[in-house]
């Protein structure tokens, strides 16, 4: 049994496998950087530590996010710089990353993703950052691969 | 058996091995080249490296590979022992050695498949030559266990020569490492450290056996010998004392005695130097890092060092600075409750000042002194002393002075090679110095020392200098600079031409005497750290390089600047000053050339970027009425016109004037290079800690790094070097449209000085100035009013016995009548051109007051009042100055050859 938390961008429900979660917040000041990548939205300042916020509905192939009373981030585990030998995560430069989401979801539980059918109106983003999806009551949520949304392009 | 380590501890293992091959190719050069008279520590160097490659291989299992690095280990060893010498054939085997084993490591797990058979054929008959077989083995048991090992004879020998101990140490891989955080080749190079490893495997048999209680922790036996005592081996290695039991050595040594085929040792060979007991880890080209800690750890037994992960150390002085800022802002929370809370004042005191002194602390424990770079170079100065036949010194100065780890490290490269240019290019041969009188010995003198919230350090020869001329002749050969350029450079730029890219070359360069290789890389490794590099030369004294370097990258003093609602730092050591052009003066200073924006600054033209452009940010200003902040539709500064836009808004009056035009300009440095920021507000200096980007952000260039703010804001920091490259500003274009410029502003002083005009100031009526040419002018005289005379319309005065008329300005021109009430008046009697000085002059001009007579250099305009005689008007000495034509006057008066003559 698998728990997945679930988040909203533009229509869309969205799901990570929890695991993959460290934590939720609420948007803070994001610093936008200049001459990134559309989907960087910018840095924030998480107790200390910088987090880069990937722009979810950029990255999924849709308008910039408008920052909402709803919007979080969504904090994730998974250090996109790959974790060099030996071990550890060299101190201090490990990437944390946080994905802006429109709204936070519940949080769903379910025998891992079903085999049901990607919705049809997918953009070509969306598919590519698929890795199942999982019909639930509040309707098809689509599972996104962690890796592929932080590979670098 | 493999599956007890990772890949990843698999992998840092061939990664090291490999380190360990290519360090000691050079090394087995030497020792083929120098045969029996190579140093003792070139043998060593190499024994330990193959020695440790052996010890892993052991502990992976990797047979194949620790059967021949054993069989090269042995050869060395009796080399070591003096009883081999490196013959051309012994080489040979040892090198096809080296190329096994590296062959072995490029397919780890395929390793045993390499053949090595040929090589280790050729070993082992070198071996038996000196009656060492690699197959006697002894049989040896440890205290208290039942089990014998089979250790190999000649090692076990040498290690009881040696007066060592042998021990068989057993490590179990969860308890004893994982769960203490210590890599399996950690735990190997421990070893390694305090003696010499004989044996490492993973004993089956044990697990089946006595030791199965702990299930599945896989035992590790070590077998090494060491001169420590047991209970001391055990701490060295990290190991509860009952896991470390030394073996019954007298029962060796008697089973050695009996082998007959035993080698001569009749003469004991030589005590080995200390090092040879000293880790492959603390091999001076191996790791500098962890050399302290691994002798301090080894020789003082942990009491007075400690051993740290570097990454510990990093995180802690992320969070030291962040407590900083969460002090900060508690301070800044609170500071109202002050008084109504008794006593916080001096709690929020206390808090601070702990906060300061743990801040520093943690920075001390990343400080290391910089003799750890300097203590190397005497031993390469040595070698290369030696190899090129001259007499060279190295001093050290302050070698006790402590930089960041990380700066320390990355010093090592620039410093070995301003070093190797020292002995190389600059210090000469013994003969030649003293046919200078110099002492026969050349000294290079290292210093260390603080200045300045910096660290300086100087290299200093007192080699042949450097010959600006031919330095000179080779960068305009090189076409570095242009001859019309060189012409023009100062004895200090031309010296610094060495640190261009491209000065030097693969070419040999000893043509020039002095240093000159590679310098540009020097420079760019020390400007990477925030740092600059200088020199000073002089022609058959010396050269001194000087490098200044931050102490610490972590932590760096920034000007905070805002961009827009955006804010950024900039480290001050970019930062070469601070330019504020008024808005007034923004025309005249803020030009273009070739479509890029310039300053103007003390006769240099610098390029200006805006950091809204390069940074793609729309670009605002402040509304003066309303204080909105709106977007700028300007093109460029330099450029008046608004860009042309489909729905133009009304504009209410001119933006030009009321627009706030002031520019905030940020000098800052790049190599020799300078080029201005400009950006719309400045905020202070502040400390800031370094924190490194995202990797999803470095592509941008533009940045080094972020920081949070004491305000809890996260900015970005700006990275000059980057920001210029994004901005793509040519230096080089520049330079040659400032060359340009000094030509034309030679040609155009010239022509300025030819306009150059002596007048002479007066006054008509008071407040209203004139001025007449001097060569206009024959003489000045001061008349009193009683004595002029009327006659008819015009006024006379007797001069020089003889009536001159008078004209009063007022009359021709429109300007305000003189004063009725002054007694004395002065005249202006204008020379005609064509006549001489004797001559009676036709009339005199009357004026109230002379002011001055000066030299101006003025660009007359063409002026409202109407009248003859005037040639227009300028501001002079702050007003307005009507510039007249006294004959043009006269004529205009009919006085000109008329009734006067």
């Amino acid at each position: 049994m698998s728990q997945f938390a679930t988040f909203r961008v533009g229509e869309r429900l969205f799901g990570l496998d929890i695991l993959g979660v460290r934590e939720i917040i609420r948007v803070s000041n994001i610093t936008p950087v200049p001459r990134s990548d559309a989907h960087i939205r910018g840095l924030i300042n998480l107790r200390g530590q910088i987090v880069t916020i990937l722009d979810l509905s950029v990255r999924l192939g849709h308008e910039p996010a408008q920052v909402k009373d709803s919007s979080h981030i969504v904090i994730l585990k998974h250090a996109s710089a790959s974790v060099p030998a030996g071990g550890q995560p060299r101190g201090g430069t490990a990437d944390v990353m946080g994905l802006l989401v429109d709204a936070i979801g519940d949080v769903v539980e379910a025998e891992g993703a079903l085999a049901e059918a990607p919705p049809a109106n997918l953009t070509d983003a969306e598919e590519r950052f698929l890795a199942g999806v999982l019909k639930t009551e509040a309707g098809l949520l689509v599972l996104l691969n962690v890796q592929e949304l932080l590979s670098s392009n | 058996m493999t599956s007890l380590a990772d890949e990843s501890i698999i992998a840092d293992f061939v990664a090291e091995s490999r380190e360990h091959l290519s360090t000691i190719e050079p090394d087995l050069l030497a020792m083929e080249d120098l045969g029996a008279k190579v140093s003792q520590e070139v043998i060593n160097r190499v024994f330990r490296a193959i020695h440790s490659l052996k010890g892993g291989a052991g502990f992976f299992a990797f047979e194949a590979l620790k059967k021949l690095s054993h069989a090269m280990e042995s050869v060395l060893m009796l080399v070591r022992d003096g009883k081999l010498h490196p013959t051309p054939d012994l080489m040979d085997s040892l090198f096809t050695g080296v190329d096994r084993l590296r062959a072995m490591l490029d397919d780890i797990h395929a390793s045993d498949a390499v053949p090595c058979a040929k090589e280790l054929a050729g070993l082992e008959a070198i071996l038996s030559g000196q009656g060492v077989d690699l197959t006697e083995t002894v049989k040896g048991r440890a205290k208290g266990t039942k089990r014998d090992f089979d250790l190999d004879a000649e090692g076990v020998r040498s290690a009881l020569r040696r007066g060592m101990n042998i021990y068989r140490a057993i490590a179990y891989l969860h308890r004893d490492l994982k769960d203490q955080g210590m890599a399996p080749l950690q735990f190997l190079n421990n070893a390694l450290s305090v003696g010499t490893c004989l044996d490492a495997f993973i004993d089956v048999e044990a697990i089946a056996g006595l030791e199965s209680c702990l299930e599945e922790d896989l035992p590790v036996t070590l077998l090494f010998a060491s001169v420590l005592e047991p209970d001391l081996a055990a701490l060295a290695l990290k190991l509860p004392v009952e896991q470390v039991k030394a073996l019954e050595v007298k029962a060796l040594k008697d089973k050695l005695k009996a082998k007959p085929a035993k080698p001569p040792e009749a003469a004991p060979a030589p005590p080995p130097p200390e090092e040879a007991q000293a880790a492959p880890g603390s091999d001076p080209e191996d790791r500098p890092e962890d050399r302290p800690e691994a002798r301090g750890s080894a020789k003082e037994g942990g009491n007075e060092t400690l051993r740290v992960r570097v990454d510990l150390l990093t995180n802690l002085m992320n969070l030291a600075g962040e407590l900083v800022l969460g002090r900060n802002q508690l301070v800044r929370a609170i500071t109202e409750y002050r008084n109504e809370i008794p006593g916080l004042g001096a709690i929020l005191q206390n808090v601070n000042q702990v906060t300061t002194e743990m801040q520093e602390g943690i920075m001390q424990t990343r400080m290391q002194p910089i003799g750890t770079v300097f203590n190397r170079f005497p031993r390469i100065i040595r070698d290369m002393s030696r190899q090129l036949g001259k007499q060279i010194e190295v001093r050290i100065e302050g070698a006790e002075v402590e930089l960041d780890k990380s700066i320390v490290e990355m010093l090592v490269d620039p410093l070995t090679h301003i070093i190797r240019n020292c002995a190389d290019h600059a210090i000469e041969g013994p003969a030649e110095r003293k046919k200078a009188r110099k002492n026969p010995t050349g000294v290079i003198h290292l210093h260390a020392y603080h200045e300045g919230g910096q660290i300086n350090i100087a290299v200093r020869d007192d080699g042949r200098g450097i010959d600006s001329r031919k330095v000179l002749e080779k960068a305009v050969a090189k076409g570095l600079v242009t001859p019309a350029r060189a012409a023009e450079m100062t004895e200090r730029e031309i010296v610094h031409l060495v640190f261009a890219p491209g000065f030097s070359t693969a070419e040999t360069v000893s043509d020039i005497s002095g240093r000159g290789v590679g310098m540009d890389v020097v420079r760019t490794n020390v400007e990477k750290l925030g740092g600059h590099v200088e020199m000073e030369t002089e022609v058959g004294l010396g050269t001194t390089v000087r490098l200044r370097l931050p102490l610490t990258l972590a932590i760096i003093p920034s000007m905070i600047v805002g961009v827009a609602d955006h804010r950024f730092a900039i480290p001050q050591v970019n930062v070469v000053e601070f330019v504020w052009v008024k808005a007034s003066e923004a025309a005249q200073r803020i030009e273009q050339v070739q479509g890029a924006l310039v300053l103007r600054l003390r006769d240099k033209l610098l390029p200006l970027v805006r950091l809204a452009d390069v940074l793609g940010i729309p670009r605002v200003y402040k509304d003066p009425a309303t204080g909105e902040t709106l977007p700028d539709r300007r093109i460029s500064i330099a450029d008046r016109r608004e860009a042309e836009s489909a729905e133009a808004p009304p504009r209410e009056g001119d933006r030009r004037e009321d627009w706030r035009t002031d520019h905030n300009i940020i000098v800052l440095r790049v190599g020799k290079n300078q080029y201005g920021v400009i950006v719309d507000e400045l905020f202070d200096i502040e400390e800031i800690v370094v924190k490194p980007l995202s990797s999803f952000i470095q592509g941008t260039k533009c940045f080094s790094g972020a920081t949070i703010l004491g305000d809890g804001r996260v900015i970005m920091i700006l990275d000059a070097g980057g920001l210029s490259t994004a901005a793509l500003l040519h230096f080089s274009d520049l330079q040659a449209e400032e060359l340009r410029r000094a030509e034309e502003e030679k040609r155009s002083a010239a022509l300025k000085a030819s306009r150059r005009r002596s007048v002479i100031l007066f006054e008509a009526a008071s407040g209203e100035r004139f001025a007449v040419p001097q060569d206009h002018v024959l003489r000045l005289e001061r008349i009193l009013r009683s004595r002029i005379e009327l006659i008819g319309e015009r006024e006379y005065i007797e001069y020089r016995g003889e009536g001159l008329p008078l004209v009063r300005l007022d009359r021709h021109l429109e300007v305000r009548p003189l004063e009725g009430g002054l007694q004395e008046y002065f005249l202006v009697i204008p020379k005609i051109p064509g006549q001489d000085s004797t001559a009676r002059p036709p009339a005199g001009i009357l004026i109230s007051e002379i002011l001055d007579a000066l030299d101006v250099e003025v660009e007359l305009k063409k002026v409202e009042v109407r009248g003859p005689g005037l040639l227009g008007s300028a501001v002079v000495q702050d007003h307005l100055t009507l510039f007249l034509d006294p004959v043009d006057l006269l004529r205009a008066a009919g006085l000109m050859g008329g009734d006067a003559a």
